[in-house]
């Protein structure tokens, strides 16, 4: 990979990658460290990375770290009820809450509900990233819509 | 339904044929509770943005062009001057170091002319059944004046047994001048100058009177002589 190829891969996907670090920890600060390690790891490996891949070696390389981040600072997003800020709102944003809903969600899930729903990416690249099987990211993104519906569900019968 | 959710994630994925969408929207028309959690179920997919937010990264890890020419030789230019300047300073180091050694070398010690370094006579061990022959003297060409008689003479063979036997030859006036030879044995001590043999009392006078002259030593140390010098 030449310089100019790294510092378009740089263009196209940084804030890609700091947004599904930032969705996947709930904070910015330590999703913006995420990014610059791993467009790091990037340039220290430009020469074996290949410019047709870069994008999922990306994702893959910032999903890692953020579970190593989460694992060392024992983090547990997970909350079983409802955000009392949904509560203060007359007609509160659908898009806000399900985006806050990812929270309520185990790592695994929510990683791929984003890659899923903010990437693109199929089953099988999500399998290869996330070293699972097809089948498995269809069980895990089924549960994790689920939950989400059965929040969104609570929340309407509460308004 | 047991799958029913289950149709209703795949017919939101994506994942039904359209034979198969149209027998679950059947099934849902004919079971309006199912309408509801359809409406949840495709609630699910509003959280995706139209826009990506900008974090502001893109400048922090973009990556500076350098010159081809720096890329591909300031590994071997950057050891080939490091190399250089560790060469030149260990050439001064060495230089100066050389030069220290010469201007602080040890100096030799001047002997002054009157003082000589003063010989000592390494002990002798003789031993109990060791026999130490007495020292061939050379005989000088010379002879003294104050030659002695022959009857001093022959009372020093008695006294002294280191005597050197000399042949002078005397003219006698005859007429066929016969040379006769006369044999004279003197003490080594005596012989110095050219011999004067009718002066012999007179000699033998001026021996009693003069001090002894001795002759001069010879100075070359035998290889047993231990030299000790005064400096140490």
């Amino acid at each position: 990979m030449s310089l100019q190829l790294y510092n378009n891969a740089v263009k196209d996907y940084n804030n890609r990658i700091c947004r599904f670090a930032d969705k996947l920890l709930m904070d910015s600060n330590v999703a913006k460290d995420i990014t610059q390690e791993t467009y790091t790891r990037l340039w220290e490996n430009r020469t074996s990375v290949d410019f047709l891949n870069v994008k999922s070696w990306l994702f893959t390389t910032a999903y890692r770290l953020s579970m190593d981040h989460l694992n060392r600072s024992k983090r547990y997003l997970k909350e079983d009820s409802i955000p009392e800020r949904w509560l203060e709102q007359d007609q509160p944003d659908l898009q806000k809450i399900v985006s806050d809903s990812l929270a309520l969600l185990p790592e695994m899930q929510r990683s791929i509900v984003l890659l899923k729903d903010y990437e693109g990416y199929s089953y099988e690249e999500i399998g290869q990233m996330l070293d699972l099987n097809e089948s498995q990211v269809k069980v895990y993104l089924f549960r994790a819509r689920k939950k989400i519906k059965d929040y969104i569900g609570d929340l309407k019968l509460v308004f | 339904m047991e799958n029913i959710e289950q149709l209703i994630f795949d017919y939101h994925e994506g994942n039904l044929s359209d034979a198969e969408k149209a027998e679950l929207l059947n099934i849902i028309h004919q079971n309006p509770e199912y309408e509801k959690d359809f409406a949840l179920w495709a609630q699910t997919y509003a959280h995706v943005p139209n826009n990506v937010p900008d974090y502001g990264l893109t400048g922090l890890l973009l990556q500076k062009a350098v010159p081809v020419w720096y890329s591909q030789y300031w590994l071997p230019l950057s050891i080939g001057a490091v190399s250089i300047i560790i060469g030149i300073i260990g050439f001064f180091s060495w230089f100066h170091e050389k030069d220290n050694n010469f201007y602080n070398a040890p100096k030799q010690e001047h002997r002054s002319p009157i003082l000589e370094p003063i010989y000592l006579v390494k002990p002798q061990t003789i031993k109990s059944r060791q026999v130490i022959a007495p020292q061939k003297k050379q005989i000088p060409k010379a002879v003294n004046k104050n030659l002695q008689t022959e009857a001093t003479l022959k009372k020093n063979i008695a006294e002294n047994k280191e005597l050197i036997l000399i042949v002078v030859p005397v003219e006698e006036p005859n007429e066929k001048k016969q040379v006769t030879v006369t044999t004279i044995i003197a003490r080594p001590d005596t012989l110095t100058n050219t011999t004067n043999i009718n002066n012999q009392t007179t000699n033998e006078e001026k021996m009693k009177s003069k001090p002894k002259r001795k002759l001069p030593l010879n100075l070359k140390p035998s290889p047993d002589f231990m030299p000790v010098n005064p400096n140490f």
